[in-house]
């Protein structure tokens, strides 16, 4: 018996490493439904590879920013960082005016949304990407100490860049705007045509929406709508480039260009918010809803 | 055991710079080199403990990456029995052969990652336009391949024992004169 289990070890192990990766892909399938949090030994690793990523990705941001960043600039770019922090803050609460201004004409709804969407956001650096060309997610380097949470939205300057997934106590992983299973519930601004911006997987996203006339052109401007509570309304997501007639009648598709530029992303802020959707997905209660990780329209 | 801590050490060291290498170039120039990884491990190590550290590797890829948990973990335990079936009959430790090998486990990982992203999240993976990611991907993995196989190997002499690394000579039986 035991010369039988040596000599057909191989196989066995090969089916319990097909089997116990099965189960872990099924709880995995429902762990993200109920929390992003990690622990034990995936959080260990993530814990560990951060820090080595930062200083692994030290020497490359400086030779591709060039040394200007180090020399004697110390205290220039943290003060550039500050800034950078507070005009993010600021675009979005200028958008948020906006917004109010289109939907109601009245500067009492500028007073009520100051007070919603004054909103505390934590910088991050992200300190690497998704190995696998399949998947669109960032590593950041801030995590469960720093108040980041899964279900928090992560924006630049520039715009949306995702939302957070999961979670350790010094790092998180973001998927982002251009991943296949990220979708946002988004308006025209000028239009007011309401759709679903989805990711590819590629540079480009595609924003799928209800015809209603020519209510959407190239060069128009697309951001979140606010509904399905993940992002806050008015955040820039991206500009429409080509819109495309699709088969069906009612339903056209149009590409849209994303307001940050992925490829280049190196700090963000995370949001420290969270909707109620996701504060429902993310409760771990077990009694969940029904609600699948995305932002759909009601 | 030291060559397969020595190789998951690697493995893991090769995620890293994958994963920071990731955010300053285009994603599809990045070879997949925990992929790489596992086919040394199909090369290097005994086929238990090849299957474990591939096992072991994949399962840390799966932490790095938007995908699954397991996920990873699974592909790179099949990529290492595959790796050892198919150096039966090829000799992967010859650069054109491993280059061959490499691009079609690229496109076969892909497939893999499709069926399985689709079996157990319900969603797509891949359409025509990440077919061109493909393309490149297939051609990048298939340069770095002897690359990352040579740098395994030197991991491999360096962790094994002085006395394993002497090459053995087989004294052949003295005949009798008469």
């Amino acid at each position: 018996m035991r010369e039988l289990l040596i000599r057909l070890r191989v196989p066995i192990l090969l089916a319990a490493v097909v089997f116990a990766t099965g189960i872990t892909m099924l709880s995995d399938r429902r762990a993200r439904r109920e929390d992003g949090e990690r622990g034990g030994w995936s959080a260990l690793l993530l814990e560990i590879a951060v820090p080595v990523q930062k200083t692994l990705e030290l020497p490359l941001s400086v030779a591709r920013h060039g040394f200007s960043r180090y020399v004697g600039l110390v205290e220039l770019h943290d003060e550039n960082e500050r800034l950078a922090r507070r005009i993010a803050e600021l675009e979005e609460e200028n958008l948020q005016y906006r917004e109010a201004l289109v939907e109601s004409g009245h500067l009492q709804r500028i007073v009520e949304m100051r007070g919603e969407f004054e909103t505390p956001m934590r910088p991050a650096q992200v300190v690497g990407q998704d190995v696998s060309p399949w998947f669109r997610s960032v590593l950041l380097d801030r995590g469960r100490s720093r108040d980041v949470r899964s279900g928090m939205p992560v924006v630049t300057d520039r715009g949306v860049v995702g939302l957070v997934t999961a979670t350790t106590a010094h790092a998180a992983r973001a998927m982002l705007l251009l991943d296949r299973e990220s979708a946002i519930d988004a308006v025209v601004q000028r239009s007011r045509a309401r759709g679903i911006v989805r990711g590819t997987g590629t540079q480009e996203l595609e924003f799928v929406f209800v015809v209603r006339g020519d209510d959407v052109r190239e060069g128009d401007e697309v951001i979140t709508s606010g509904v399905g509570g993940v992002y806050p309304k008015g955040l820039r997501v991206g500009t429409v480039r080509a819109v495309e007639a699709g088969e069906e009648l009612l339903l056209h598709t149009a590409r849209v260009e994303p307001a940050v530029d992925f490829g280049r992303l190196e700090q963000v802020f995370v949001m420290l918010r969270r909707g109620p959707t996701m504060d429902l997905l993310y409760s771990g209660d077990g009694d969940l809803p029904a609600v699948a990780s995305v932002e759909e329209s009601p | 055991m030291r060559p397969a801590l020595g190789l998951l050490a690697f493995g893991i060291a090769a995620l890293v710079v994958q994963s920071v290498a990731a955010v300053h170039l285009p994603a599809a120039l990045v070879p997949n080199l925990s992929l790489l990884v596992a086919v040394t491990l199909g090369l290097h190590l005994e086929a238990a403990g090849g299957l474990v550290v591939a096992g072991a590797l994949g399962y840390a890829a799966d932490l790095f990456s938007g995908s699954l948990l397991g996920q990873h973990a699974l592909l790179r335990a099949l990529t290492c029995a595959g790796t050892r079936l198919a150096n039966r009959g090829l000799d992967l430790r010859r650069f054109l052969p491993l280059a061959v090998f490499a691009a079609l486990l690229t496109l076969s990982e892909a497939a893999a990652v499709g069926g399985l992203t689709q079996l157990f999240a319900g969603r797509a993976v891949f359409d025509r336009a990440l077919a061109a990611v493909l393309g490149q991907q297939v051609l990048v993995n298939a340069l770095a391949a002897p690359l990352v196989c040579a740098a395994a190997s030197r991991v491999v002499r360096w962790t094994l024992p002085e006395e394993s690394t002497r090459r053995s000579v087989r004294l052949a039986p003295r005949r009798p004169v008469i």
